[in-house]
């Protein structure tokens, strides 16, 4: 056997399964062979070679022919509801980061050059999130969706959910997906903001916790995934529902860390807020927002789980 | 252009008679490579890199089973069509037949 032909066989085997690698490429061998051989004895070998492996084709078309898998990123069946919802996404969620941006450069008081260009760079940021996102989301979808155990059962109208409704809404998620996209933009954009009174200025947020914004922005990037996911299958899902907790964890632990010890705002900026609005201590205003941070997350956390009880209830 | 669209859709008709013609040829063992060149032989127009891997999921779907023959000179995959093989096979017949009689009913 010829080098050729030994590449071409790597180069799809490599690409298969361990447990049917070897065998695969036993007979890949072997028809490679007999396939030169029918070529007769006018041809020489090395050209019957590339003839044989030219009628092959392709490598890694036949080792996805051999896998079964779909040559497509996203398919047919979920195609055109991941058109719809990039097309959506693509209307509302740039504008409203460019604006977030613009707004938050103009109030930190930089240039309105400034303000403009980074409010663009934040748009054409927003869109490769966007397009990146629900791409993401759908290609997860169609590999692992839900469509494997509902083929097992035909669709049948007992399967239409209640009004009270276990699925995720589609303008719900929407209007959830411009809040996170706002958020991250905001959190991205904006310059941690500086507060003047008598004079002094000072930093609204203390130096040690401003860094961990960018778990809150992975946060609300990885809910922006969960909310692409939740549209495209349509349901709640219980590993959705514990991905979903697990957001909240990473997205309030960080300011419980910092509240807690009260190194979240720096104690210069809290003596001016309390000058501001006159209440005092302010601390305990934290903690009342802290309060109410946690109660939402658990609510989320907890309505997650049992949407995806509910709806593993109507599928049953 | 309209060669294409002619041969997409001729492509499209074949495409299921392909299951046939493999179950049926395969109630005598043969190896990939053999059966290949009977099926266009026949006037099946199949290449390799669609009939291999269809008989690896055919065999997966227990249609099929396959033995190693070390025998001869080169060891050579052979596949024959199980008993399931035959059944389904009986019954692409008689859809195959449902089809004809239909269309000729209607042309």
């Amino acid at each position: 056997m010829n080098a050729l032909s030994d590449r071409y066989v790597a180069a799809v085997t490599n690409q298969l399964p361990e447990a049917t690698r070897a065998d695969v490429a036993r007979e890949l061998r072997a028809t490679i062979e007999d396939t030169i051989e029918a070529k007769g004895p006018t041809v020489s070998r090395s050209e019957a070679e590339r003839t044989a492996l030219i009628e092959l084709g392709d490598p890694d078309l036949l080792a996805a022919s051999y896998r079964g898998r779909p040559l497509a990123l996203i398919g047919p069946e979920l195609y055109p509801k991941w058109v719809e919802l990039t097309k959506l996404l693509l209307v509302i969620i740039p504008p409203l980061a460019g604006g977030g941006a613009l707004i938050g450069q103009l109030l930190a008081e930089r240039s309105l050059g400034q303000a403009i260009s980074a409010s663009a760079l934040t748009i054409f940021w927003a869109i490769i999130h966007v397009v990146f996102w629900t791409t993401f989301g759908f290609a997860l979808a169609e590999r692992h969706g839900a469509r494997a155990a509902e083929l097992d059962q035909p669709w049948t109208p007992d399967n239409l959910p209640s009004i009270e409704d276990p699925l995720p809404s589609v303008s719900e998620s929407i209007g959830v997906l411009i809040g996170y996209g706002a958020g991250i933009a905001l959190l991205i954009a904006a310059i941690n903001p500086t507060l003047t009174a008598d004079g002094t200025s000072t930093l609204l947020i203390t130096a040690a916790a401003w860094p961990w914004r960018w778990l809150l922005v992975a946060a609300l990037g990885g809910s922006i995934l969960l909310e692409v996911v939740k549209l495209a299958r349509q349901r709640w899902t219980m590993p959705l529902a514990i991905f979903n907790c697990l957001l909240e964890v990473a997205f309030v632990a960080p300011i419980a860390w910092f509240a807690l010890r009260n190194q979240l705002i720096t104690t210069e900026a809290q003596a001016i807020i309390e000058q501001w609005i006159g209440w005092r201590p302010l601390t305990n205003g934290i903690m009342v927002g802290l309060v109410i941070l946690v109660a939402i997350a658990l609510w989320s956390c907890i309505a997650g789980v049992r949407k995806a009880r509910a709806a593993s209830g109507a599928s049953q | 252009m309209e060669d294409e669209v002619l041969l997409g859709h001729i492509q499209e008709l074949r495409r299921g008679t392909i299951v046939i013609a493999t179950l049926a040829l395969l109630i005598t063992p043969r190896y990939g490579y053999a059966l290949l060149e009977t099926m266009h032989a026949q006037g099946f127009a199949i290449d390799g890199n669609t009939l291999y891997p269809l008989l690896r999921r055919l065999e997966k779907q227990g249609l099929l089973t396959s033995e190693w023959n070390t025998e001869e000179a080169r060891p050579r995959k052979f596949y024959v069509s199980t008993s399931t093989g035959q059944k389904l096979l009986a019954r692409l017949q008689a859809e195959w037949a449902a089809l004809n009689t239909a269309l000729n009913e209607l042309l």
